[in-house]
């Protein structure tokens, strides 16, 4: 019966609550509310002003005539608390009274939709996602002007209450990764969920693994991309990162550049991208064998030039590399921690000043100097950050295992790489498709970027239910002058 | 095949690969180390005409991998159903024992070459069991991520076809005139010789085993055949240059004609290739231990009821200590000789047997 009124007073024990009695003749009314989470302008405009004007009305009257979209007469005490706690007004008649409107009048302060910065292109649209759930829905519903999509709200954490939406087009996307994607997000045990970086983490296959499983981005137009390939998209309230899955090892190397770029253009880029990655992974253990181990193996042309670089240097070849490389992530994670423009004087003091220092103090030989920094730069060309991440990460056992057995030793690292990527799973599906399982006729937007007449089927690997993306016509072949 | 028979043993379908990776397991299982100390003893039998032999063998073994799909294809099954159905529990149980020693023998043999190998060409003093503990972990590992996995590994060795353009660089040295005169050896050298070339096709039993993990396997049979086919393509390949760049004297005088090939190729910027070379044998090297470890531990899980992970923790081990024991060049080879013959019997015995067998039982269940 005290229901509601323990509410109140349970919600007077924080100061932002207002809570007061608006007495009008007969009728007084019971008006609550966080006014830190309320919009002044919607809560005097429509709200009080109306209960003003219609002395008489009950609370039904009040329902019908308050001036705004969501409003609401409940009954269940935690129900008027949640809705209290996400910027609703409550009126009750009486104290005692166990109904009560809530009228929606919460107040919406975040930033504004600006350029991408993580994932920034030349090309394309300057759109991206922030902070705000609606804002980022309305980012994407326009430019899917389409009556299948689907928007599915579910809330986690429990103390966080986070709102999640998925989104998806029914008919399209394919039922199992839909339902294994709220399976999985229903089943998360967590309290504060405060970015979609967390929730990636809880619901990809194998969350001891180094690789990402989804794929996180900030560019609506990339998220669009995926929806309507067939991919589930999932959206956090107070993230400005939408995440999508299922991936392959492939799509992170896609930058959504490679789009809006003529077809030659992007997949020289894009090969461009996936060489240099092979080259961050490799050059430094490769360096570390081949000095270590398998010096008959150079030839007497380029001999001269790497021992005259390396004469004054007193380590052996695997201290010499590991230094080097832990004084680039000391630069990095320097610069990543600074504001912008110190951060950017941090890389060049770092980049030239120590780089020279220490080739001058012979602590490293000049022709590690630019194989290191090379194969750096290489490893920021990934788009997705939490990739280039783990490119960085996985030269170490390379490494490692290149000072051990030398260039078996990065083979047999190698192995372990490849085992452990054919092991991996996105969301149930192959990691390593379309070339493992290969499949042909998925393999136009892998390696190249075809012309989009050849994008006329989406990706079997999706297993969308709707796999023609617009049906091919054969052009008639033509001759000469006709 | 067509009609209503379900397979006996079903795979989930999760679980099963495409027909066409039939070529890549058939391959890859064939192309292992083998290729590498192959050339030797055909030449020495039927001298120059050893290619002819390698033909020969090749036809041999597109006739068993036929005789093998019949055998399936008529029990929709695998041998270890069939072998417990044609003898029942206990001697269909030894034939299928006989078979785990089989395996893992060769696949104790494949590692200690590969070792072998890696001790002569890059580390003088690495120690057997070191290498051997890295390389076991690391099948295992591959092993129980189940048999897809195994074939993607498979899948990735084809990439050591690439070697094959190094061989370009020893063209200035090729003898055409060691080929001629064609066809001086008698019929008795060529079958000796192809006797000899039965080793390095070996492999191809495995498809009694992993038949039930290939998604309609009665359609994988022609892509089985195309493996075997570019096996002995790429035989062909290496008895061709063995005989344009050696005499038939030198060559019996080498170990691993292979390595010595590599040293006529000089990059601008490689000045030696062996080392090269010998590291890539490991893609030859994964394909066939990961399978016949495979192969063996899912014959005692589905014959002797145990858990697959712990036959395979077992007969890791077990080949682990059989590395361990292997010393030398001689037991190597004592052990390769022993592989040959089981390798004879189990293909131009064992397989026409169990052929015969299965065509009697099956006109007699008909008529």
């Amino acid at each position: 019966m005290s229901s509601t009124s323990r509410i109140w007073g349970e919600c007077q024990e924080s100061t932002d609550f207002v809570s007061y009695e608006h007495k009008n003749n007969d009728a007084h009314y019971f008006i609550g509310f966080f006014k830190t989470l309320v919009d002044p302008k919607a809560l005097n405009d429509h709200i009080l002003d109306c209960v003003t004007k219609n002395p008489e009305a009950s609370l039904n009257d009040l329902y019908h005539l308050i001036p705004l979209a969501e409003k609401e007469i409940s009954h269940e005490s935690n129900h008027v608390k949640n809705k209290l706690l996400q910027g609703f007004v409550a009126i009750q008649q009486g104290l005692d009274a166990n109904v009560c409107l809530l009228a929606e009048a919460a107040l919406f302060k975040g930033r504004d939709v600006s350029t991408p910065e993580i994932e920034f292109t030349v090309e394309g649209p300057k759109e991206a996602f922030v902070e705000s759930l609606g804002i980022n829905l309305y980012l994407i519903r326009k430019r899917i002007p389409y009556p299948e999509f689907r928007v599915k709200e579910l809330v986690v954490g429990s103390i966080s209450k986070s709102k999640i939406a998925i989104c998806y087009i029914e008919g399209l996307t394919n039922e199992e990764y839909l339902h294994t994607v709220r399976q999985r997000i229903e089943d998360i045990q967590f309290d504060q969920l405060s970015d979609i970086t967390l929730l990636q983490q809880m619901i990809e296959d194998n969350s001891n693994s180094v690789f990402p499983q989804t794929i996180g981005t900030e560019r609506p137009d990339y998220a669009t991309w995926a929806i309507s390939s067939g991919q589930v998209c999932v959206l956090l309230d107070g993230s400005p990162i939408a995440l999508f899955a299922p991936v392959t090892l492939g799509s992170f190397f896609i930058s959504y550049e490679d789009y809006y770029l003529p077809w030659i253009v992007g997949s020289i880029v894009r090969l461009t991208r996936m060489l240099s990655v092979v080259f961050s992974i490799f050059a430094t253990p490769l360096y570390v064998a081949m000095i270590t181990y398998h010096g008959h193996g150079i030839s007497n042309i380029y001999l001269p030039t790497l021992i005259s670089s390396r004469i004054s240097v007193p380590f052996p070849p695997v201290v010499e590399v590991l230094t080097m490389e832990l004084v680039i992530e000391l630069l990095r994670e320097a610069g990543a921690r600074l504001p912008n423009k110190i951060g950017q004087t941090i890389g060049i003091v770092g980049g030239i000043v120590l780089g020279t220092a220490a080739v001058e103090a012979s602590i490293t030989s000049n022709f590690l100097l630019i194989i290191v920094a090379l194969s750096a730069l290489a490893s920021f060309t990934t788009p997705i950050y939490r990739m280039s991440a783990t490119i960085r990460i996985l030269r170490f056992p390379f490494i490692i295992s290149a000072q051990l057995w030398g260039i078996l030793g990065i083979a047999i690292c190698g192995f372990a790489v490849i085992t452990h990527l054919l092991r991996l799973t996105s969301l149930g599906m192959p990691y390593l498709v379309p070339f493992y399982p290969f499949r042909p006729s998925d393999l136009y937007d892998s390696v190249i970027r075809a012309p989009y007449t050849n994008f006329n089927r989406r990706f079997s690997f999706f297993r969308s239910t709707n796999p023609i993306r617009f049906d091919k016509h054969k052009k008639a072949r033509k001759d000469i002058d006709e | 095949m067509a009609g209503g028979y379900e397979l006996r043993s079903v795979q989930n379908e999760r679980l099963t690969v495409s027909p066409y990776l039939a070529l890549v397991l058939i391959h890859s299982i064939q192309f292992g180390l083998g290729y590498l100390s192959m050339s030797i003893k055909p030449v020495q039998f039927a001298g120059h005409d050893a290619w002819i032999s390698v033909l020969l063998t090749g036809i041999g073994f597109h006739i068993i991998i036929w005789m093998i799909y019949q055998l399936l294809n008529r029990n929709r099954s695998d041998i270890i159903e069939i072998h417990r159905q044609f003898f029942g529990k206990w001697v269909g149980g030894a034939l299928n024992f006989l078979f785990i020693v089989y395996f893992l023998i060769n696949s104790s043999y494949q590692l200690r070459l590969f070792i072998e190998v890696i001790q002569v060409w890059l580390f003088p003093e690495l120690e057997t069991w070191a290498l051997a503990l890295v390389l076991l972990l690391l099948i295992y590992y591959i092993v129980s991520s189940g048999f897809r996995v195994i074939l993607g590994i498979c899948t990735l060795s084809l990439a050591q076809h690439t070697l094959i353009f190094s061989m370009l660089f020893t063209a200035p040295f090729f003898h055409f005139a060691n080929l001629k005169p064609v066809l001086d050896h008698s019929l008795n050298d060529l079958v000796l010789a192809a006797k000899e070339m039965t080793f390095p096709y070996m492999g191809v039993e495995i498809l009694l085993f992993c038949y039930t993990f290939i998604k309609n396997p009665e359609k994988s049979q022609k892509w089985a055949q195309i493996g075997n086919a570019i096996t002995m393509f790429f035989y062909l390949l290496v008895i061709f240059f063995s005989i344009l760049l050696f005499k038939y004297e030198q060559l019996a005088k080498e170990i691993w004609p292979e390595f010595t090939k590599y040293k006529f190729v000089h990059m601008p910027f490689i000045e030696r290739f062996d080392f090269i070379g010998a590291t890539c044998l490991i893609f030859g090297l994964f394909p066939i231990s990961c399978l016949f470890l495979w192969a063996s531990s899912r014959t005692m899980k589905i014959t002797f009821g145990t858990r697959q992970l712990t036959a395979l923790a077992i007969f890791i081990l077990l080949v682990f200590i059989v590395v361990c024991c292997i010393p030398n060049r001689k037991t190597i080879e004592s052990v390769q000789m022993g592989l040959s013959k089981v390798g004879l019997v189990i293909v131009y015995v064992y397989i026409p047997c169990m052929y015969l067998t299965d065509l009697v039982r099956w006109k007699a269940r008909r008529a």
